[in-house]
C-alpha cells in the first residue's frame, strides 16, 4: 500500500471513473493509464477496486460457495473468448474470495501479491458483473453511495493500520 | 523399456481408490520405481486426457478445457486447492498439442505433479470405469509409458 493514499479523503469526483466504466463507457479504465503519481488518480483507483469488492459482495451475497466463485470465474474467462489467458483464474478467485471474507491466514499470500495480474482480474470481474447487471443504471447511484462509504471505511483501516491501532490476525 | 509392476499396482490402486494399499506400495517403492511409478502417471493422464479432449482428431476449444478444470476444481476443497486451475489447462492443452511442451516450464514442478494427479483422479472418477475396464486403461497407460521410456 502507497503510504500517500492515507493524505486524503474520498470525494464524489473520485467515483466518476468508476461511473463510466460501469456504463460502459472504457474511459473508466483512465486511472490505470496515468501515473499514480498525484493523490487524485490514487484515490480513482482505490475507489474503483472498493467498487470491485462491493460489487463482488452484491452478486454472491453472504451464502455463496467455492464452487460458484470458481464457475463464476470459468464462465467470465470462457466470455473472453482468446483473451481467456489474461486472466489468471487463481488470481480471480483469490480476490473474490477476499472481498467476501472467505480467506483464512494462508490461504491466500497478501504481502507478494503481483499488482499487474490483481488488475487485469479486478478490471474483468467487474466488466462481468456489469455484464450481469449486478450494476446497472437503475442501481448505480445506490452503488456508488456504498462504494464512497466502503471505500472511505477501508481507507480508515489502512490508516489504523499504518499507525499501529490495529493489526492483522493473531 | 519395461515399467515395474509395482509402479503399476501402485497407480491402479490409487485410481481404484484403495487408499491404503496405495500408501503401503508407494512407500516401498524403490527409487528406479518410483520414476516408473512417475512415468505411469504421465502416461495415464496423457491417454485420459486425449480420449477426453480430443474427438474426430479435433482437440476441444479453450472453453472446453476451462469449463473441465472448473468441474474439477469443484469436486471438493481438496481438489479446488490442489488442482491449479492455470496449471490444470495448460496441461491439458501441452497433451492435446494446443500448446508446446515448453508451455509448462515457468510453472512449479510441485503444482504441476499435484495438478495433473488430481485432474487424473477425476478423469478416471467421470469414466466410471468397471474394474475391467481400469484394468484396461492401466494397461494402455503402461503401454504408453514404456514406450515414453525407451
Amino acid at each position: 500500500m502507497n503510504p500517500d493514499i492515507l493524505e486524503f479523503a474520498i470525494r464524489d469526483e473520485h467515483l466518476a471513473p468508476l461511473r463510466l466504466f460501469l456504463s460502459g463507457d472504457p474511459d473508466g479504465l483512465d486511472p490505470f493509464e496515468k501515473e499514480p503519481d498525484t493523490p487524485s488518480v490514487q484515490a480513482e483507483r482505490w475507489v474503483f477496486s472498493m467498487g470491485v469488492s462491493v460489487a463482488v459482495k452484491w452478486r454472491f451475497g453472504d451464502s455463496f460457495t467455492r464452487q460458484e466463485i470458481i464457475r463464476f470465474v470459468a464462465e467470465l474467462r470462457k466470455s473472453m473468448g482468446e483473451h481467456a489467458g489474461d486472466v489468471n483464474p487463481r488470481v480471480a478467485e483469490e480476490l473474490i474470495r477476499m472481498a467476501l471474507n472467505d480467506v483464512q491466514p494462508g490461504d491466500v499470500d497478501l504481502t507478494n501479491r503481483n499488482p499487474e495480474l490483481d488488475l487485469v482480474a479486478s478490471i474483468a470481474i467487474l466488466d462481468r458483473l456489469r455484464e450481469e447487471n449486478v450494476v446497472d443504471e437503475g442501481n448505480m447511484d445506490e452503488f456508488l453511495r456504498q462504494t464512497k462509504q466502503y471505500a472511505q471505511q477501508m481507507l480508515e483501516t489502512q490508516r489504523a493500520l499504518a499507525a499501529g491501532e490495529i493489526s492483522l490476525g493473531p | 523399456m519395461a515399467v515395474a509392476d509395482e509402479a503399476v499396482a501402485t497407480l491402479h490402486d490409487l485410481l481404484a481408490r484403495r487408499f491404503d494399499e496405495h500408501s503401503r506400495r508407494l512407500n516401498q517403492l524403490s527409487k528406479s520405481e518410483v520414476n516408473h511409478f512417475t512415468a505411469m502417471i504421465n502416461a495415464a493422464f496423457f491417454e485420459a486426457a486425449r480420449s477426453r479432449f480430443i474427438k474426430d482428431g479435433k482437440p476441444a476449444s479453450d472453453a472446453e478445457v476451462i469449463d473441465y478444470v472448473a468441474y474439477a476444481r469443484s469436486w471438493d476443497e481438496g481438489s479446488a486447492e490442489e488442482i491449479d486451475p492455470d496449471a490444470g489447462e495448460r496441461l491439458i492443452n501441452v497433451v492435446i498439442e494446443k500448446l508446446p511442451l515448453d508451455a509448462l516450464d515457468d510453472l512449479d514442478n510441485n503444482v504441476v505433479f499435484n495438478s495433473k494427479l488430481m485432474l487424473l483422479a477425476s478423469f478416471v472418477r467421470e469414466a466410471n470405469y468397471t474394474e475391467e475396464g481400469l484394468a484396461e486403461f492401466i494397461q494402455q497407460a503402461r503401454n504408453t509409458a514404456e514406450e515414453m521410456l525407451s
